[in-house]
């Protein structure tokens, strides 16, 4: 790089981008403690030396005046957004207190952290869950995976899998939107290399998404029925006698039981017709190609799981894979090992002797909620707990770069939750709104301004290294500092007195095939990828792919998958459903104060078929109101005939309208969480965004 | 062998993401407009219907329109093919982006016009910004005898400005 003029004497720093938590690794390129250009990395098979546009534009976060860079007390009432600049000394010492005396009145279960999967977050998972002993550390995953999650680890005994488009000659995704939310950059031009070579690929969504439009074939839905489409295919596979016979009898567990339970119920093409919309024959021809084309892949993700009917049709759609053999082979559904392929996982960064660590007493919310077999907590729920007090009183929440009030469902009820708590503290890199309702807001530093490891999302193991690249703004400190700071206070220093901050990446890899000079030079670290790992035996309880699931059964669940409709129903009061989607260039609700990106559309918008807009006289560009029966919002409308008649898609549903964040973000679009009602996934507790019913009207 | 040089854009491949559009302006000032422009146009009726994606930058035309209209001459064809602006000589009337059927030349804050420079500033061996970052690889950069090879493996056509029959250097699929 020394022959590019404009990047003469910079350094390169090795990172991993973390503006969404799939972590692509990249080169960052420093000049004068400036990041002056960013590439992916060009030896990780992930990013093929590209990156996606939310991360090419994150650069701005090095930037961005309106970053937060003191630690702050609130001092007005929560919500209202008065706080006084105070030293991290006075911030670690409230924190201390609060968190002693909260673990003396409640427990130390009363204290919950959601956190946004981002890199470090081990250090404050560790120091509560071993030291402070709760049990309530948490992701960010019922917003998320916790669906996808679920059904791998009820099938297949993994927490996670991976489609593998490159080799893959049949792709059939369902709400799963490699286009549309373009996360592993790599895994695109495989999609699209795929299609060069005459791979054929089948989208299911009532949008025509950007996934959809380079489909060979869009198969518009009705929103919520997935379920029913994927389960009459199973059918007919097997009817047809067109499933993978050898496969089925080897390695899995309750095919008879499953064959019989479709029987049962009458799961035909032309019961789904009535339910879908999707005519028989397609159904039926769908079913053929997919089951006789080798190899392929059907797969999906959150968007078509946002119902309390997701788990099951999450599950059915995966099945199509396992009735067909597509399981872990080249071109299929991979399955990756313990937490994103790495076995074992990573260490955690701090040493705790087993006789020091804290006891843990009471279950975690999780189990006494009932969510036995989902990943990580109902969000949605949490609320609700807060205001009552059941299962047990949770009185305090750590919330790392993570921003509840917008991104979780209900709105007005999240608010009423955090002004409940006896203590909150946000840790951001903005003042985001829940960041309002904290008495504590702790300055965070980006991704540019920490060392890190983390595991990257990849079939085969893959370690991801990050240095700093750049000092954070004003007093703003990496997470691993804070924590040490909180944790000195509370006299568990001894466990954070490291002389560098190789000492707790070496903890971090210990035991693994690498060292810590060798993941630096290279930036991330890759093992051999492993194919057909059925035939060992997996880990469920079986040891099978489990099409009848017994964890399901301990659970207390319905061991197969079956279709339900979806809770909310539009109805003539409420004609429509509401739907969110994604535009390629945000990341949720993250990337709302880059200039740059907000350059593209400054303001979200809602789609709706152009037969519905004439009813309404909505003309393209209109602003409507959209009415739920919990509140409305006002939005601009695309008028497109790429929809299904009888759904409104808010595009970026939960990124847009911002009431803090930055000055960029500030007042741009509509947020539609507050439109929708607290539902969850009964199994994967996954916040149900999409069961909402809605009436329009022009502004 | 021609040594001008352009991009070939894949609309097949071509997602509308905008990633062309933030990766010239990363490179060339975050301050500055993006040389780059991506639509998208929808055609048919429910449930049929289709869209298609484009990126567009400018052509650096055999003959350009806006070279020719420059009132000061501020904008000149480089040896290699490549349409430069003069800012020196640049008055900022804008009677280049007018007469550019493509829109290329841009505004900009300075109060001049600005373009794309082929990322004149980057080593051959380096890829253009915006072809760099195109995560599905829509765009392809190089010589024009480069581009008809791509064109033709990927079933593409040469694009003919409408007016006079000037050869543009951008290449699309059909």
């Amino acid at each position: 790089m020394e022959t590019v003029e404009k990047l003469k004497g910079s350094k390169m720093v090795r990172s991993f981008c973390h503006v969404c938590p799939f972590r692509c690794p990249i080169e960052v390129y420093v000049k004068d403690r400036k990041v002056v250009y960013t590439r992916g990395n060009p030896d990780n098979p992930n990013t093929r030396g590209k990156r996606c546009v939310k991360g090419l534009a994150s650069i701005w976060l090095a930037y961005d005046p309106d970053r937060l860079k003191y630690p702050m007390v609130r001092v007005g009432e929560r919500g209202e957004g008065k706080f006084k600049r105070i030293t991290w000394d006075e911030a670690f010492n409230i924190i201390a207190e609060k968190l002693k005396e909260i673990k003396e009145k409640y427990g130390p279960e009363s204290v919950v952290s959601i956190d946004h999967g981002q890199g470090c977050v081990t250090f404050y998972r560790s120091f509560l869950y071993l030291l402070y002993g709760s049990p309530n550390v948490y992701d960010h995953t019922a917003a998320c995976d916790a669906t996808f999650d679920t059904a791998c680890i009820t099938l297949f005994g993994t927490f996670w899998a991976i489609e593998d488009y490159e080799n893959a000659k049949y792709i059939l995704l369902w709400g799963k939107e490699p286009l549309e939310a373009p996360r592993i950059v790599g895994f695109l031009q495989g999609l699209m290399d795929a299609r060069d070579r005459g791979a054929k690929l089948v989208v299911v969504n009532p949008r025509l998404s950007k996934t959809a439009e380079k489909a060979d074939e869009w198969i518009p839905i009705r929103p919520g029925t997935d379920g029913a489409l994927a389960l009459a295919m199973a059918k007919t596979m097997i009817d047809e006698d067109l499933y993978d016979k050898e496969f089925v009898a080897n390695y899995c567990y309750g095919f008879d039981e499953f064959k019989e339970h479709l029987n049962e119920k009458g799961y035909t093409p032309e019961w789904a017709e009535k339910i879908t919309g999707v005519p028989a024959s397609t159904i039926r021809r769908i079913a053929e190609e997919f089951a006789t084309t080798k190899p392929a892949v059907s797969s999906a993700y959150h968007g078509f799981a946002c119902y309390t009917n997701g788990f099951d049709s999450m599950r059915a759609v995966l099945l199509l894979n396992v009735l067909t053999g597509n399981v872990d082979k080249p071109g299929s559904l991979l399955l990756t090992g313990s937490p994103q392929g790495l076995d074992p996982p990573l260490n955690p960064p701090i040493k705790v002797p087993e006789e020091e660590r804290a006891k843990i007493e009471k279950p975690s919310l999780r189990e006494a909620l009932g969510f036995f077999v989902a990943p990580d907590l109902p969000s949605a729920l949490l609320p609700k707990v807060i205001l009552e007090g059941e299962p047990y009183p949770v009185k305090a929440l750590i919330l790392s770069q993570i921003n509840p009030v917008m991104s979780d469902a209900n709105t007005k009820l999240w608010i009423e939750a955090l002004k409940a708590l006896e203590f909150s503290v946000a840790i951001d890199i903005y003042l985001s709104e829940t960041a309002l309702y904290c008495d504590i807001v702790l300055p965070d530093a980006c991704y540019f301004e920490r060392y890190d490891i983390l595991q990257g999302f990849n079939h085969s193991p893959m370690v991801l290294y990050a240095e700093p690249a750049v000092p954070p703004p004003g007093e703003a400190k990496p997470i691993y500092e804070i924590v040490k700071g909180i944790a000195e206070k509370m006299g568990y220093g001894k466990y954070f007195n490291w002389k560098s901050e190789e000492e707790w990446m070496r903890n971090i890899i210990e035991g693994l095939p690498f060292t810590l000079d060798e993941l630096k030079r290279k930036g991330f670290w890759i093992g051999n990828p492993k194919y057909r790992k059925y035939e060992d035996g997996l880990k469920t309880p079986s040891g099978k792919v489990e099409i009848y699931s017994m964890l399901m059964e301990v659970a207390g669940h319905n061991p197969l998958p079956e279709f339900k409709e979806p809770k909310v129903v539009p109805d003539e009061k409420y004609p429509f459903r509401l739907i969110s989607a994604r535009m390629p260039f945000h990341a949720n609700l993250v990337t709302q104060n880059i200039p740059m990106l907000m350059d593209i559309e400054n303001e979200n918008w809602a789609e709706i078929n152009r037969k519905d807009a004439e009813k309404y006289d909505i003309k393209n560009g209109d602003y409507i109101i959209i009415e739920s029966p919990l509140d409305s919002i006002k939005v601009k409308a695309r008028v497109t005939e790429g929809i299904v008649p009888g759904v409104i898609a808010v595009i970026h549903g939960f990124g847009f309208g911002h009431w803090s964040m930055g000055n960029t973000a500030r007042g741009k679009g509509a947020n539609v969480n507050k439109l929708i009602d607290t539902y969850v996934d009964p199994v994967s507790g996954a916040v149900a965004y999409n069961e909402c019913k809605v009436r329009v009207r022009k502004a | 062998m021609s040594t001008r040089k352009g991009f070939f854009v894949d609309i097949e491949r071509c997602i509308k993401c905008h990633a062309c559009e933030i990766a010239c302006r990363v490179w060339n000032g975050i301050n500055v407009p993006s040389y780059r422009t991506v639509m998208e146009i929808e055609n048919g009726v429910f449930p049929r219907v289709e869209r298609t994606n484009v990126s567009i930058a400018c052509m650096h035309c055999e003959e350009p329109y806006c070279m020719a209209a420059c009132p000061t001459k501020a904008i000149y064809k480089r040896e290699d093919g490549v349409v430069l602006v003069d800012k020196d000589k640049c008055i900022g009337c804008r009677l280049c982006s007018w007469v550019c059927p493509f829109g290329a030349p841009k505004y900009g804050p300075d109060l001049k016009m600005q373009k794309c420079t082929l990322c004149s500033d980057r080593p051959d061996w380096m890829p253009r910004a915006c072809e760099e970052v195109c995560p599905t690889g829509a765009i392809v950069y190089g010589t024009v005898d480069y581009l008809e090879k791509v064109a033709k493996e990927r079933k593409g056509q040469r694009l003919i400005s409408l007016l006079r029959g000037k050869k543009a250097a951008l290449y699309i699929l059909p």
